[in-house]
């Protein structure tokens, strides 16, 4: 069984009385341990497949099955809750909380988690993911105070730490430079061997996307592999 | 959940901390004006009632009745010689009637002074008896109070806020013993009360100039009448009922047509017991209205920050939290802002009210009322102000919310 399967998702906008149709029929599965990349030109409705997948947004028709689920009519708090058990995401803007220190801000998603962990075992663990991405000695700085690199892996460990089945990361690599793009990515590559993640990431970058094991393209609303 | 929700509430307020200081800042000062005002009115309202129990409540007063108009009567009517009251007869009343212990009339008229070479206007010119002080407790702070000696004798005690006046101020020799025109004739002042020396028979305090003689000095009026009230005192354990009517009859069989009606000073304090919640209930209102404009301020500055952190809003919600998350983080922020705004607010006006109090020389108390209304409402807006704000935050969609900046 895939561990995502989406097929035939639709999905429009309107615009000023238009619908705009973004996503014509989008059909795609991702397996457990993939590491998938997702290109396409600016404006080809990559975010909005993202956003979809992440169950940020809701597809207008087809069907998307996460883990076996069907999602698509699930409630508003039944999503929330699969977002914050299943799905970790990193942005291109990294989208830290300015106000929390880095280990706050990566035990948020425990937070919300409902469960009886006492603070004190999240903030543990947080340190533990912390340490995983290398970021334990920065785990009291503010995001201000950190490199572009350093903030997206403290996004990083905030996406992991509640042990997601699949890690979406929309353009990780687009608003650092060179060196640190490189170091995100290996750091990518090493959760994807060792810890088994799954991944799917979007990017613009052609040699972002020759590091992932497969490679999907978002074409005229329609997907393909390349 | 809760307390996670108080300290995240508490960590956000804390960054911004501009933002709720002002909302503080609004909040505290309108529950403190409130406070303040509530406590201040209800202080006073206790004072004018200890004064006015302080007089007992064996006093009454003996007034006219009003005579029904007739219709075909003409303009000279107003005119016509009424039956009256004669200061005789009143000084006579104790001994006739035994359940009276003492009595004193009361003529009221208006004059212009002059006093070394400044005149001015006498609110209150009041002929009476010597039982007059006893009567209502007058306090003099120089001199002496109107003797029933002076008959004839062109004296004269004058309210204490004289001395305040300029022409007092600046006069050299001793006020006692020296002369003041007054209704075009000269007095001697013999006497000055304490400032708040009483209540007048309108039931409030002497606050404007008010100048007393004896009742022999006092001309007619037009209707006939000097006597316009009779302020007198039941002997102990007398009936009220028995002896207003025993004083309807006294008069009635004495001047023929004399019709007057009694009053006691119970049903005075009862009314001023009335009046009193009724200044109440309208403080409260004043302050109700107060409390809303202070809700909105925070319902202003929690739509504010749901504005400015909507980008926050979208990020927790891709981390997972639910809606009814959101709605509590705002709503719990707003909770908190009333109810330390309100704790500052009813220091604040507490404290505002005590100062008020030893400058004024009130009784203080704190009035678990005010309390009440500080602690309560400030709640109640945090609530009623918070839910709107939360509701909207919690509805935001993740995806527009995440791209706010
Ligand atoms: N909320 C919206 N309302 C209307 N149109 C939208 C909305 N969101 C996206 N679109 C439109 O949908 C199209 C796809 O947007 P999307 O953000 O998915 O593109 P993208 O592939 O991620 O582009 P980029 O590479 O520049 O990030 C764009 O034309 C965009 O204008
Ligand atoms: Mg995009």
């Amino acid at each position: 069984m895939p561990l995502l399967n989406m097929n035939d998702v639709h999905k429009s906008y309107m615009m000023a009385g238009n619908a705009l149709h973004i996503l014509k029929g989008v059909s795609f599965t991702v397996q457990a341990g993939d590491m998938v990349a997702i290109t396409g030109a600016s404006g080809s409705g990559k975010s909005t497949l993202m956003n979809i997948i992440g169950l940020l947004d809701r597809h207008d028709q087809g069907s998307y099955q996460l883990a076996g689920n069907e999602v698509s009519h699930h409630h508003d708090d039944a999503l929330a809750a699969l977002r914050n058990k299943n799905i970790g995401f990193v942005f291109q803007s990294f989208h830290l909380l300015q106000r929390l220190t880095a280990v706050d801000n990566v035990m948020q998603p425990l937070m919300y988690r409902h469960d009886a962990m006492t603070v004190a075992t999240m903030r543990q663990t947080a340190m533990a993911v912390l340490e995983k991405v290398g970021m334990a000695d920065r785990a009291h700085h503010h995001p201000n105070q950190l490199s572009g690199g350093q903030q997206q892996r403290i996004a990083i460990a905030r996406a992991l730490v509640g042990s997601p089945t699949l890690l979406l990361a929309d353009e990780p690599t687009g608003a650092l430079d060179r060196e640190m793009s490189e170091d995100v990515m290996h750091l990518f590559h090493r959760l994807n061997q060792q810890e088994g993640v799954t991944m799917v990431l979007i990017t613009h970058d052609p040699e972002v996307a020759a590091q992932c094991g497969r490679r999907l393209t978002i074409d005229d609303g329609y997907m393909s592999s390349c | 959940m809760l307390i996670r929700h108080i300290k995240t509430a508490g960590n956000s307020l804390y960054t911004a901390k501009q933002r709720t200081l002002l909302a503080l800042l609004g909040m505290s000062i309108g529950i403190a004006s409130v406070i303040a005002m509530l406590s201040v009115g209800l202080m006073y309202g206790e004072e004018t009632m200890r004064q006015y129990q302080a007089l007992g409540s064996d006093m009454l007063s003996i007034g006219y009745q009003r005579e029904p108009r007739d219709n075909s009567s003409d303009d000279s009517d107003s005119d016509r010689k009424k039956p009256a009251m004669t200061a005789a007869l009143v000084q006579a009343l104790p001994e006739h009637l035994h359940s009276i212990a003492m009595a004193a009339p009361e003529a009221n008229s208006y004059a212009w002074f002059d006093f070394d070479g400044t005149s001015g206007y006498v609110w209150d010119f009041i002929g009476t008896t010597q039982n007059y002080r006893a009567l209502n407790g007058i306090k003099i702070q120089q001199g002496r109070f109107i003797s029933d000696l002076d008959a004839h004798q062109h004296t004269v005690v004058l309210s204490g806020d004289f001395l305040n006046t300029k022409a007092f101020r600046t006069y050299k020799k001793n006020i006692i013993g020296a002369t003041i025109m007054l209704r075009d004739r000269e007095y001697h002042i013999v006497g000055v009360l304490a400032e708040n020396a009483m209540l007048n028979s309108a039931g409030g305090n002497v606050i404007r100039k008010t100048a007393y003689t004896h009742i022999s000095n006092m001309r007619q009026q037009r209707d006939g009448r000097t006597v316009g009230v009779v302020h007198a005192k039941l002997t102990a354990g007398a009936d009220a009922a028995q002896t207003a009517e025993a004083i309807e009859q006294y008069f009635a069989k004495r001047v023929s047509g004399l019709k007057v009606k009694v009053i006691f000073s119970k049903s005075l304090i009862e009314r001023k017991q009335k009046q009193a919640n009724m200044q109440t209930l309208l403080l409260t209102v004043i302050g109700a209205i107060a409390m809303l404009v202070a809700g909105v301020g925070i319902m202003n500055v929690m739509l504010t920050s749901v504005t400015e952190r909507k980008q926050e809003i979208g990020i927790l919600r891709a981390i997972g939290a639910r809606q009814a998350d959101i709605r509590w983080q705002f709503f719990i922020e707003a909770v908190i802002l009333s109810l330390l705004g309100g704790a500052i607010g009813t220091a604040l006006g507490v404290a505002a009210a005590y100062g008020y109090a030893q400058v004024q020389e009130l009784t203080f108390f704190v009035s678990t009322f005010a309390i009440f209304v500080g602690v309560g409402v400030s709640t109640a807006i945090g609530i009623i102000f918070g839910l709107y704000p939360a509701h909207k935050a919690a509805k935001l969609d993740p995806i527009t919310a995440l791209r706010a900046v």
